[in-house]
């Protein structure tokens, strides 16, 4: 992204990003089902049963869920067919006063009870469930419940088409370009942290970049939220979305333990040598952020050691400054400022794992 | 497929959460369904489904999403017959409208379920108000639908194996701190044996994560439930956050002892060891009193940190630390910080869960 672009990206569109997501997909599902509507207008479906070709594109629009492309599908494919097998059967028992009850009874019994197999199992069910629902609030005759599956299939394939084939959206893809944004944030918080050392911002400045950075992690946990992602996946893997979120919020500890560590006294005779030292660090761990970033949306393989090496040269600094042989205020005050050694090298850790994370690719 | 299987089998049974929740949600679903037949409702549809929507597993969480469902209802509902009677003529303004506000509801979806619910009945009101004959009046059916869904969704949340959460907080609790104890059992292992245990340390700081994210949704359902005195909410909320802060610092300890690439100082290594029994004791002791009020033992007297700061400083005084790589003396340090920290924390828990049982001292 060019330089302006991704300034005014990052100002006026970045935080409102999910919403957009989720409006787009909004407008995918408004098209699906007037696309299901259309068709059905164009087979000479009678006007009584038009409704059901949009109720199956929109209960398959609704039931998204799994965190690859594959089990998107095959989550959307089970919704459709399941759907469609049953809703003759609830037309028809609708009709009978306590066969309905008991119908509906085990339906929602066994759409509740899926969500022991997890997050996709209980979407399909309730999906299924959602569409049961209208055919047993309108019965009638098991051939008309058997045009209604058919005019569910129709509606759920155009959806099923239009959401993976004509506007697909590849969830890890998205979900990439939300942990480049977050790293950039990061990456800017760390710098203002860094340099707050040197008494270039406000400590109301640095507060700022750091909801920025809070809400850009959160905006990438919102977005895998909103793809029904399960938030567990991948995380003892070192791979998958679950585990970059994983480290991000890594990250963001590791960068406030940091700002927390930072504020030292500036009558210190530490100070000045110290200051000069974060000057360095400030900008060689910048290179290592946006380094990540690039990679994760797509660019070369990151090198994590140029945040290494400012860390290397910020521990010879300060044994240069040769404050542990200087009484024992001056020495309390050393270690002191080894948390900060330490909270870096903690921050250099998680951006070499996060450089060895395996996101995946179209799925 | 036999996994799916086992797992089904497995919830098949009556003191199972997953089992309970789907025989109440199943029964008020159906009774929904016989509700709106026998009164002969309007749209009837939309009590199963306000009853499928508003239905977890706790009766807080029931509470939480049923109130805010009725909010967002009652608002939304209000809103669209508003417009429809100002603005009902206008085809070519409430038209528009209502598609605009279709586009809110899934820009709200995420943000605030309340607003979302606003948006999402005001769309519905308006389109349905515009198609049939009844009109704005859509709106008041729409209400009374929902309220009736809602009411048959907490009555059976009250009535059927109602699961409190507040019943199960010490429970919780305890199990937190079980795993909190268990994650840290693992890192001392690694650290004083020098193995590497990567893999497990990974599993057990994923249980830690599960198990609080679901004391954060218990504590939130919780609080919700009628019988609770603010003082204990805000007591559960200060808990909460001192739990997340322990797993802040395990995760931290977790770097650290990676970072340390092998064994223990020969000269610290029984005084870590001592140290890291006495952290595990204090956890021990706090999930025995999350679970008694007045557990058996009294509780561990907290002068280990202070005892091996001693140590260290006579190590450092009689010159033992001078051949020591800084490196592995700044792992030191940040050890003997994060344990301190969690000793810290581990107060903090105590007081919090004393000022839940007691109110504040």
């Amino acid at each position: 992204m060019h330089y302006l672009i991704r300034g005014f990206y990052k100002k006026i569109i970045h935080p409102v990003d999910p919403a957009f997501f989720m409006t787009g997909y909004a407008l995918k599902s408004v098209l699906a089902c007037v696309a299901a509507l259309f068709a059905g207008m164009g087979l000479q479906v009678p006007n009584a049963l038009l409704q059901w070709g949009v109720f199956g594109a929109f209960i398959v629009m609704l039931s998204r869920a799994g965190d690859s492309y594959r089990e998107r599908q095959r989550v959307a494919l089970r919704v459709i067919f399941i759907s469609a097998l049953l809703v003759p059967l609830s037309t028809l028992v609708g009709n009978t006063d306590l066969l309905r009850e008991a119908y509906v009874f085990l339906l929602a019994f066994f759409a509740f009870f899926g969500a022991v197999l997890g997050l996709p199992a209980m979407i399909t069910g309730l999906g299924i469930l959602l569409l049961n629902l209208f055919a047993l609030g309108d019965p009638d005759t098991l051939s008309a419940g058997g045009d209604r599956a058919l005019l569910v299939m129709m509606g759920g394939v155009i959806a099923y088409g239009v959401n993976f084939f004509i506007l697909p959206v590849y969830p890890r893809r998205i979900l990439r370009k939300a942990g480049s944004s977050a790293l950039t944030d990061l990456g800017d918080y760390f710098r203002v942290v860094a340099e707050s050392i040197e008494e270039k911002h406000s400590l109301e400045a640095v507060d700022k970049f750091r909801d920025r950075a809070r809400k850009s992690v959160r905006r990438y946990r919102e977005i895998m939220e909103a793809m029904n992602m399960d938030p567990m996946a991948g995380l003892d893997r070192n791979e998958g979305p679950t585990a970059l979120y994983a480290i991000l919020v890594r990250m963001l500890t590791a960068v406030i333990n940091l700002n927390q560590n930072s504020r030292f006294d500036k009558a210190s005779p530490l100070y000045d040598g110290v200051r000069q030292a974060f000057s360095a660090l400030a900008v060689d761990a910048t290179v290592s952020f946006e380094r990540l970033a690039q990679n994760l949306s797509g660019g070369e393989t990151p090198d994590p050691a140029p945040m290494d090496r400012a860390v290397d040269e910020l521990e010879n600094r300060l044994l240069e400054l040769g404050a542990y042989k200087r009484g024992d205020a001056v020495r309390e005050e050393f270690l002191e400022i080894w948390g900060i050694i330490h909270a870096l090298r903690n921050l250099a850790q998680e951006l070499e794992t996060l450089g060895h994370l395996r996101i995946g690719g179209r799925a | 497929m036999t996994d799916a299987i086992k797992k089904l089998r497995g919830e098949l049974r009556t003191d199972s959460v997953f089992f309970r929740h789907a025989i109440r949600s199943a029964i008020a679903v159906a009774a929904a369904i016989a509700a709106a037949h026998s009164l002969d409702l309007h749209h009837g549809i939309w009590l199963p489904i306000t009853v499928v929507v508003i239905m977890r597993p706790s009766l807080g969480g029931t509470i939480r999403h049923g109130w805010r469902r009725v909010l967002g209802t009652v608002l939304g509902a209000g809103a669209g017959i508003g417009l429809l009677i100002t603005l009902g003529a206008h085809l070519n303004v409430i038209i528009p409208l209502a598609l605009f506000l279709f586009l809110v509801t899934f820009f709200l979806k995420n943000h605030n379920y309340t607003l979302f619910v606003v948006a999402l009945t005001a769309t519905v009101v308006i389109i349905l108000g515009l198609i049939m004959p009844m009109g704005w009046k859509m709106g008041l059916v729409r209400i009374m639908d929902t309220l009736i869904g809602a009411a048959i969704g907490l009555g059976a949340a009250f009535l059927i194996w109602p699961q409190k959460a507040r019943a199960s907080l010490k429970k919780q609790i305890h199990g937190i701190l079980a795993t909190f104890e268990e994650h840290l059992d693992l890192l001392a292992s690694a650290y004083l044996t020098g193995q590497d245990r990567e893999p497990a340390i990974i599993r057990t700081r994923i249980h830690v994560i599960d198990a609080l994210n679901q004391c954060e949704e218990v504590f939130f359902e919780a609080s919700a439930e009628p019988g609770m005195r603010t003082e204990q909410r805000q007591a559960l909320s200060r808990l909460l956050r001192t739990f997340f802060r322990i797993l802040d610092l395990l995760t931290s300890l977790s770097t650290i002892i990676r970072r340390s690439g092998g064994t223990v100082l020969p000269v610290l290594s029984e005084s870590t060891e001592k140290l890291l029994a006495a952290t595990r004791a204090e956890f021990i002791w706090l999930e025995r009193y999350a679970l008694n009020s007045e557990p058996s033992d009294p509780r561990p007297s907290q002068t280990a940190i202070p005892q091996f700061l001693e140590e260290i400083r006579s190590l450092r005084a009689s010159g033992e630390f001078e051949d020591v790589p800084l490196a592995r003396r700044n792992t030191i340090s940040a050890f003997i910080w994060n344990i301190r920290a969690i000793g810290e924390e581990l107060d903090m828990a105590y007081q919090r869960i004393f000022e839940l049982r007691y109110g504040r001292k």
